[in-house]
């Protein structure tokens, strides 16, 4: 049962749409982990509209009866923007499971806000007719969502923020966004804790020069970013968040400067693009 | 007056290459008028690169908003709209008050601590929140403005602008009555004669495009895919050029393009208008973004 990791958005802060975006991808935060059955949905971006549009082609969402487990990192907008586009909300029967850290109340009160009548032709979670299920993951007690095993870290951001660790019998994967990497003992214990994931997914926003402009907004320079995957050493890690403006040559640009600072025969980095699918290990290993 | 679209995509931003001729971004439209303020009407993803350009060639001191609603896809710039962060910026909403909410709450809202991470307290551009209520007619600068109750959920405005001798009409988002009241307050006022109700506002409607040099019109379905889903609160390409015919309007962009629409429906959604034109003098396309449209 071979395990993927594919985004549906890699983008940071807020959608802007241009031709020259279209290789990493315009739609914000949202990213799946697959076995050949059980998918994971990390993050309700609005690149959860694109995987909904994929959904709907794949299997009979209106019917309902189908579940969907979906783990949020944070409440930031461009994190929980697209839950109101993703189609399986508006058909009865089906389950949306949604995990956190957080309380209850409090994911109910973000999401109703993102819901309310006056934003949305909805009026808050209870209009829709889907079945909702609200889950506080913990930290004492083993989190498992059917194959997968989750644990979570906070990050260093602007309010609170998780990183999740899934481990699966076919791999493990770290995620950590938003988070900035620079030096604090969150970050170190991060670090520790994300150790001996096959694939690390790392935000990584801005320059170096833009980090020193913006020091205090809770994201990471490509070089902290590049930091922390050379202590963690996954086999392949993923570099996710670009900035809103930052086009595709530019990107590749910085994404071959990265490369030559931390690839081995061993380790591999890109910075994620949407709609591609990466292995969580490669196939050989199994 | 020069109008241009910065957004023209209906619900929520589209970034595929199969979209790109006609744009991805949400609703946000520039208004130019000799000698005055730019003026935006809404602030979906297409207004906000347009920020970052005119903090870049010099922030305006006075910018106006006339907002339709308070939907996301016609709000989701505001928070990163670069000139609310600029000192000496005046920027004056106006907007319509949605099921008991003011513009200048549901803005608040969008700063959320949970939800964003800058606080509302650190914009430096002084701004207005002016609530504007259907029927509304006043100037800014030289430029008359007009505003009408659309039928889409909450209360929707259609905004009219005269200005030089030129008008232009912004219809979005709206959808016909058909025992469809959608529209803040609809329902009870209907109930006292339903036909009465859906005349005076088609008749509303038209007087308020009436001679319009310019109509934007949310075009959001077709004929076909308008079925089941008339509560949903959008227009057709028919809908619209009807509109516009009775009210001898010139020129008539097809705007709120479904987010599903692919370029190619787009195209067929115009070729399909102008084929409805044919023995009639009004122009009629498609909406692209970065058009310019000088009056």
């Amino acid at each position: 049962m071979a395990l993927s990791v594919k985004f549906y958005g890699t983008r940071g802060q807020i959608m802007s749409v241009s031709r020259d975006r279209m290789i990493y991808g315009g739609h914000t935060s949202c990213i799946t982990l697959k076995d050949n059955g059980d998918m994971l949905i990390f993050d309700a971006g609005f690149g959860i509209s694109k995987l909904a549009s994929t959904l709907m082609r794949e299997e009979n969402v209106k019917s309902g009866g189908h579940d969907y487990h979906i783990l949020l990192t944070h409440f930031h907008w461009d994190h929980i923007q697209g839950l109101q586009y993703f189609n399986p909300i508006y058909f009865k029967g089906n389950n949306i499971h949604v995990y956190s850290p957080f309380a209850r109340t409090e994911v109910c009160q973000v999401l109703n806000l993102l819901l309310d009548g006056s934003y949305t032709p909805f009026n808050g979670l209870d209009s829709l007719p889907c079945q909702w299920h609200f889950h506080q993951l913990s930290d004492e007690t083993e989190n498992k969502i059917g194959p997968y095993s989750i644990s979570y870290h906070p990050t260093v951001h602007v309010g609170p923020c998780y990183a999740y660790r899934i481990e699966h019998e076919n791999g493990v994967v770290a995620f950590a966004t938003d988070h900035d990497a620079v030096t604090s003992e969150v970050n170190e214990s991060l670090v520790r804790w994300a150790k001996g994931a096959d694939v690390l997914i790392h935000e990584a926003m801005f320059t170096p020069t833009e980090y020193s402009r913006h020091i205090d907004l809770g994201h990471s320079s490509f070089l902290s970013a590049i930091e922390n995957a050379k202590k963690i050493d996954a086999p392949l890690t993923l570099l996710t968040h670009h900035a809103p403006l930052r086009g595709d040559a530019e990107l590749s640009e910085h994404e071959r400067y990265l490369e030559k600072l931390i690839n081995t025969k061993d380790r591999k980095l890109s910075f994620a693009r949407e709609g591609v699918t990466y292995p969580v290990r490669d196939e050989d290993d199994e | 007056m020069i109008v241009t679209l910065l957004g023209v995509r209906g619900s929520r931003p589209v970034s595929t290459t199969d979209v790109l001729r006609y744009g991805g971004n949400t609703t946000s439209f520039k208004v130019e008028v000799r000698g005055m303020a730019p003026i935006f009407i809404d602030g979906g993803t297409g207004l906000y690169e347009e920020g970052i350009r005119l903090v870049k060639n010099g922030t305006p001191e006075k910018i106006f908003f006339l907002n339709t609603h308070t939907h996301w896809d016609h709000i989701l710039s505001y928070p990163y709209f670069r000139p609310l962060y600029e000192e000496g910026c005046d920027i004056v909403f106006y907007a319509p008050i949605s099921l008991n909410r003011r513009f200048e709450e549901l803005v608040r809202g969008q700063y959320n601590p949970r939800a964003f991470p800058v606080p509302f307290k650190t914009l430096k551009a002084r701004q207005s929140y002016i609530d504007a209520m259907p029927g509304d007619c006043f100037t800014l600068d030289q430029t008359k403005v007009k505003c009408y109750q659309l039928n889409h959920p909450g209360t929707t405005l259609g905004w009219r602008l005269e200005a030089d001798g030129k008008v232009l009409a912004v219809i979005t988002d709206n959808a016909p009555i058909e025992n469809n009241y959608l529209g803040e307050g609809m329902v009870e006022k209907s109930k006292v004669d339903p036909k009465e109700f859906e005349n005076n506002f088609n008749d509303g409607l038209v007087e308020f495009i009436k001679d319009a040099d310019l109509v934007i019109y949310d075009t959001h379905f077709s004929s076909q895919t308008i079925k089941g889903h008339r509560h949903w609160g959008h227009s057709t390409p028919d809908i619209a050029i009807d509109f516009c015919l009775k009210a001898k309007a010139k020129r008539l962009i097809l705007h709120h393009h479904a987010p599903e629409a692919t370029d190619k429906e787009v195209e067929n959604k115009a070729e399909q208008a102008w084929q409805l034109v044919k023995d009639h003098n009004l122009q009629v396309e498609s909406g692209s973004e970065g058009m310019r449209i000088w009056l």
